[in-house]
């Protein structure tokens, strides 16, 4: 029964096609994209639980509107959607670049510009609710609760990958090759948008 | 070694030391509770120095804390970072015959968020109104500022953040390790099963971590910042929360952490069954399959734990069905470890003493959780110690022997040194049968009626004649903490002057045991080991033939004449098992 322990000849050379070279360049920027993969991929659960949470509070009692415009929540969202198309262009750009070129690559840059007008709108509108709507907590109940915190939460993540970026240049800064990290923090900025569709799915909308 | 070393070996000894100190710091609550119980109301021997109004006695506050926090730290910070921080990051590499983890910094970063939980968890003894105690389960509104105002349960609640954060990022390593980093050969039919059985483990880490993740944010958000997510009721604002969402998420990643915390325990009985019986491991790819269904059934069960919390009837027979369901895989494994025992050659080591007594407490264990995953049974044994038996058989004891299999097993390869075997194997068998004493002394209460929890049961004339059963169970628990003593000699005596381990101590052919020296050197292997077979080669007719001995290293090619002589780390005691 045991199949793969006993001596079959069959078993007696290495198979080498499902084993990756365990050296090279390339194998260990696989391995870091598979892991950066995975990390987004499973962190999503995070998200997905508040979620299943603010779900939970909807389908017991009426979700109220927010006090703050749908359209205007919606746009502040399409700067990280905007974020989704332009970000893979300039890293592909960039990554063209020859490997001794000076020139800071521009990815970090135009992340870091679009996160900052992201929070500042996002920052915008809670300050609003807050001070002009007087949508507070306690007060507010679950409703302003999944509102604050939940919109908190997700800013947090956009700094960590904006914060990200800024290391990517740090390390550009001081000598480090970054073109094969540019595909990699790309995603971040993916799993940031993404989970933002689920935040105006789940919060946002009435 | 360097503390900032982020070689897997020493990450390793960083988690092995700082859990056996968590061990050791739970298992003392856990005596606490059991004096409570026992002479309930009655000052601790020893304990005045620490509670001074009382004269040592637990107060009703001080027993709701040590229980919390004997709980907390035993899961979070002791049985998990010594299966995976210590087990985990020292064997994986080694037994895929890989140079390192995939990560080998975020290995390190990992522990040290740890570490820093683990602090959290300590000072939190320090501070007004003292640690955390809203059971280790944190539920709200209990583990809400309305009910636990102290910043002691605030720090833990981080600290099980921290420690969720370290398993998260262990698990992603681990996952990512066995996928990119395996040697050339190592194909996933060759690993070993223990191998498997962290894969697994870790691939429920990196989902289901989270989950927990988000619902602690959620309670220290209630706690920090006002938010109303679970407070309900009187101490409601704004229309109020709901506690048992948290319930949900919590158990969402609580169930599947039982099998994270057994799977690995699995995996190395998988190993040692064989390794010990000198036989292959019968039915590899089902054993392996098996586990892997276990872990895709574990996400999807958890709603037995909220049998009473008023949920759908619909919802509670799906979900019972589905419960019951995972014992199939898991009576497969089971078949398949006595099938490989069965006319084996076995040899009572103290890994494979660990490994049968793993065997049979999470047997026990996992035939009274029957009771508790069918709604007829579970709805009268909910909250009673009938599941704290239970669980503490499965999660505590099997997971804990499961430790110990592995420790015994891998402490020559990662020290260099041979534990003192006798000592080993008389720990292993003492601390088995005196599990089953306090944990099946629970069982009984529990079935008595005995609910969970209670400061002094005897408040309730139905529970006073219970009093003898938890005496007796009492002194089987000091009885299981005094031999932990002959392990601490053990370990003690042997890194001081220990004599130097053999090659190949067990006689097995996994990579780490034929192809790296011990202790092993930064970077594991003079040169990438390329492996030709599975695991389990041993008591094959044509190794004895030709190297005249039972076992064959994974990456050793096999030589066309029979040996001229024997090696001296090839004994020709040969077995009756495959080899007959």
């Amino acid at each position: 029964m045991s199949t793969d322990s006993t001596l079959d000849p069959r078993t007696e050379s290495p198979s080498v096609e499902t084993s990756p070279p365990s050296t090279g360049a390339s194998h260990e920027e696989g391995t870091r994209w598979l892991g950066t993969v995975l990390a987004w991929s499973a962190w999503a659960m995070f998200f997905v639980s508040l979620v299943f949470a603010v779900g939970w509070y909807r389908m017991r009692a009426p979700w109220p509107s927010l006090p703050i415009s749908r359209w205007a929540l919606g746009l502040t969202g399409l700067v990280l959607l905007a974020g989704d198309g332009v970000l893979p262009l300039v890293a592909r750009r960039d990554r063209r670049e020859p490997s001794g070129a000076r020139r800071s690559p521009l990815t970090p840059w135009v992340a870091m510009g679009l996160g900052l007008v992201f929070l500042a709108l996002q920052a915008t509108w809670t300050h609003l609710a807050w001070w002009d709507e007087h949508l507070r907590i306690p007060e507010g109940g679950v409703p302003a609760s999944a509102f604050y915190g939940l919109t908190a939460l997700h800013a947090l993540h956009v700094v960590g990958v904006m914060s990200g970026f800024f290391f990517l240049v740090l390390r550009h800064l001081r000598g480090a090759d970054v073109r094969t990290s540019l595909r990699r923090h790309v995603l971040g900025w993916r799993f940031v948008s993404g989970m933002w569709l689920l935040l105006f799915a789940a919060v946002y909308l009435p | 070694m360097s503390l900032s070393s982020s070689d897997h070996k020493a990450v390793a000894r960083r988690y092995l030391w700082s859990g056996l100190g968590f061990l050791a710091f739970g298992g003392l609550l856990a005596l606490l509770i059991r004096w409570q119980w026992a002479f309930p109301g009655q000052p601790v021997p020893g304990l005045a120095w620490a509670l001074p109004e009382s004269h040592g006695a637990l107060t009703p506050p001080t027993y709701t804390a040590v229980f919390t926090t004997h709980g907390l730290v035993m899961i979070f910070f002791a049985v998990t970072p010594l299966l995976f921080g210590a087990l985990g990051h020292f064997v994986v590499p080694l037994a895929i015959g890989a140079r390192g983890l995939a990560f080998p910094r975020l290995s390190s970063v990992g522990f040290w968020v740890y570490a820093l939980g683990g602090a959290l968890v300590l000072a939190s003894f320090g501070l007004r109104l003292g640690p955390a105690s809203a059971g280790w389960t944190g539920y709200p509104p209990l583990s809400t500022s309305v009910f636990t105002p102290g910043l002691g349960q605030t720090l833990v609640t981080v600290a099980v953040l921290c420690a969720g954060v370290s398993a998260f990022l262990y698990g992603l390593n681990f996952v990512v390790t066995v996928v990119r980093c395996r040697a050339p050969g190592m194909t996933w039919g060759r690993l070993p099963l223990t191998v498997w059985g962290l894969f697994f483990a870790s691939v429920l880490n990196v989902l289901f971590v989270p989950v927990l993740a988000a619902a602690t944010v959620l309670v220290l958000m209630d706690r920090l910042l006002g938010t109303q997510f679970f407070v309900a009721g009187a101490a409601a604002v704004g229309g109020g929360g709901d506690p048992l969402v948290y319930q949900h998420l919590f158990w969402l990643f609580g169930h599947p952490e039982v099998y994270i915390l057994i799977l690995p325990a699995w995996g190395m009985v998988g190993d040692f069954v064989a390794f010990f019986s000198r036989r292959p491991a019968h039915g590899y790819r089902l054993t392996a399959g098996a586990m892997g269904a276990v872990s895709a059934l574990s996400g999807l069960v958890y709603a037995h734990h909220l049998f009473t919390s008023g949920m759908s009837p619909v919802l509670g027979r799906t979900f019972m069905v589905l419960t019951l369901l995972i014992s199939l895989p898991a009576e497969v494994m089971f078949l398949n470890w006595l099938m490989t025992l069965w006319r084996g050659s076995v040899r009572l080591t103290s890994p494979m003493l660990a490994a049968l007594a793993t065997m049979s407490v999470f047997g026990l264990g996992g035939i009274t959780g029957l009771a508790l995953g069918a709604v007829a049974t579970d709805v009268p044994l909910h909250g009673t110690l009938w599941v704290v038996g239970h669980f503490h058989l499965t999660m505590g004891a099997a997971s804990f022997l499961g430790v110990f299999a592995g420790l015994y097993f891998w402490f020559p390869k990662m020290f260099g040194r041979a534990l003192h075997e006798g000592l080993a194997k008389a720990h292993v068998l003492a601390s088995a049968v005196l599990f089953l004493g306090v944990f099946g002394g629970q069982l009984a209460a529990g079935y008595a009626g005995q609910l969970r929890r209670l400061y002094d049961p005897y408040q309730y004339t139905y529970l006073r004649h219970l009093l003898p059963l938890n005496q007796w169970t009492t002194a089987c628990a000091f009885l299981l903490g005094a031999v932990q003593g002959l392990f601490v000699v053990n370990l003690a005596w042997t890194l001081r002057r220990g004599r130097a381990a053999d090659a190949n101590p067990w006689r097995v052919g996994t990579l780490e045991w034929t192809c790296a020296p011990s202790p092993p050197p930064e970077g594991n292997f003079a040169r990438p080991p390329v492996v030709l077979r599975g695991p389990h080669a041993l008591s094959q007719p044509e190794s004895i033939e030709r190297l005249g001995r039972d076992w064959l290293g994974q990456a050793e090619d096999l030589p066309a004449s029979p040996a001229t002589a024997t090696s001296p780390e090839a004994p020709v005691a040969l077995t009756s098992g495959g080899a007959s």
